[in-house]
């Protein structure tokens, strides 16, 4: 049935059915697909309908065209737009050589941008630039996506960059077209293999620039939306400042080069190993104020326990600065054992501290400001003041006994 | 599988207490002996995660196949 020799030759005794016919035809016109570009013509969208029809024509001849919408996405054509179609020609039923349509390209840059701003405008009422839907990139990714041409330079800069900045990620690299007839179809592969294979932490898609006309896959619904469906968050450098596309738009960051991507994408190793030793520095200097704090706070209440623990203090306080001149040297070994005895310390001074005293039912008894400790400092008929937990007390002593 | 590689899972996780750490010090509501404690913890955090940092190294993997 496939072969026109076999049929004519062979049984050459039987005739065809019309369906055989074109079904040997359509066999042989539809195995490859074309290209072709043309000015619209004769457009046909009938409301309703899943399909439409139109033509497409030079100075001499003319195609006709049929697109289901089931095969690809509707693209509002003007009369007299010019185009490419990429499709299959079909022999249709009613005996129309058709090219049946599997992508639209629009060739004038004019179209091109009235395409890309209506695009747009649906999209953005729509919300899917807005930005409470922005996901965050992780501080640290382990692994990075990226989705870019084989062998292109947008691949070298964003590989060289991680590299260089941030060894602590891996890159998962899916080649994928990114212009031309197979871009849109490869990009959607491409990210739904990362969100469905490899949930990667962060994806990478980036091209670095082009005309409309290259970029154009970028501005198609398809990609838009696979984009925003993605559960990965991702960084896109694909357009620039002159034109983003709306991949870019739709992307939770988006970046002017691969370079600044891949930037975003992951920190910088040394600013983070700066940042570790910023927090050494800081924790050893606020750690060291708060000993003096203590000391200054309950060193007044506890002369005779501060000789005998200040020489420890001063252990710890001077091993603080060391830390702290050392830098980024490690010397946490320095200190390490010090703390219980540290714990024990501060307990014991909290313990003497007087107001524990007079809660316990002691009271302290006082001369003309000073403290009276001995029996021997008292006398008959002297004014003494007495402090007790909550409240002090004045008396005249009476009688003393030794 | 580079995901499965437990000292860079470690990272994240061991910087972020880092960072908290030094908040709780900073804020001055602990007692000298907790921040201290806490001190010598997370210095000897930092320096192994120094230590990670030095040894991280990327590789790159090419989905050949793509299905």
């Amino acid at each position: 049935m496939n072969d026109l020799n076999e049929l004519t030759t062979k049984e050459n005794n039987r005739a065809l059915s019309v369906s055989e016919f074109n079904a040997l035809i359509n066999g042989l016109v539809s195995a490859a697909p074309v290209l072709v570009e043309g000015e619209v013509s004769n457009y046909r969208d009938i409301p309703g309908r899943n399909f439409c029809y139109f033509d497409i024509k030079d100075k001499n001849s003319v195609a006709k065209c049929f697109q289901g919408f089931w095969q690809s996405s509707k693209v509002d054509l003007e009369n007299g737009a010019l185009i490419k179609v990429f499709g299959y020609p079909t022999l249709q039923r009613n005996g129309s050589l058709v090219i049946d349509v599997r992508e639209i390209f629009i060739v004038g840059e004019g179209e091109l941008m009235r395409k890309y701003l209506e695009m747009k405008e649906k999209l953005k009422k729509e919300g899917l630039f807005d930005e409470q839907y922005k996901k965050e990139l992780p501080q640290f990714p382990q692994n990075v996506g990226l989705i870019a041409g084989k062998n292109s330079s947008a691949y070298h800069d964003v590989t060289a960059e991680i590299k260089e900045r941030w060894q602590g990620a891996d890159i998962i690299f899916h080649p994928s077209k990114v212009q031309g007839i197979y871009a849109k179809s490869e990009i959607m592969r491409a990210i739904q293999y990362f969100n469905k294979k490899k949930p990667v932490d962060a994806l990478i898609i980036a091209r670095g620039g082009g005309s409309l006309e290259d970029l154009q896959a970028f501005d198609s619904e398809e990609i838009v939306r696979e984009i925003f469906a993605s559960r990965i968050p991702i960084v896109s450098a694909i357009g620039h400042e002159d034109h983003w596309t709306l991949s870019d738009l739709v992307a939770d960051v988006r970046a002017k080069t691969p370079t600044k991507a891949a930037q975003l994408a992951v920190p910088k190793k040394q600013d983070i190993s700066e940042r570790l030793d910023y927090y050494m520095r800081q924790m050893g200097m606020i750690t060291k104020h708060k000993i003096d704090d203590v000391q200054n706070e309950l060193g007044y209440f506890a002369h005779a326990s501060k000789m005998k623990q200040q020489s420890k203090i001063n252990e710890i306080k001077a091993n603080i600065d060391k830390i702290l001149e050392a830098g980024r040297r490690s010397v946490c070994s320095v200190i390490e054992g010090s703390f219980n005895e540290m714990d024990i310390f501060e307990r014991s001074l909290k313990l003497i501290h007087p107001q524990n005293v007079l809660e316990r039912g002691f009271a302290i008894v006082e001369k003309k400001q000073k403290r009276v400790t001995s029996i021997k400092d008292i006398d008959c008929n002297d004014l003494v003041i007495t402090t007790l937990q909550d409240g002090y007390f004045e008396g005249t002593i009476n009688r003393k006994f030794k | 599988m580079p995901a499965e590689d437990p000292k860079k899972k470690d990272f994240e996780t061991v910087y972020k207490e880092i960072e908290s750490a030094v908040r709780d010090i900073e804020e001055g509501k602990l007692s000298l002996s907790e921040s201290m404690a806490l001190y010598e913890e997370t210095m000897k955090k930092i320096q192994s995660s120094k230590k990670m940092l030095r040894k991280m190294e990327s590789r790159i993997e090419e989905i050949s196949n793509p299905s």
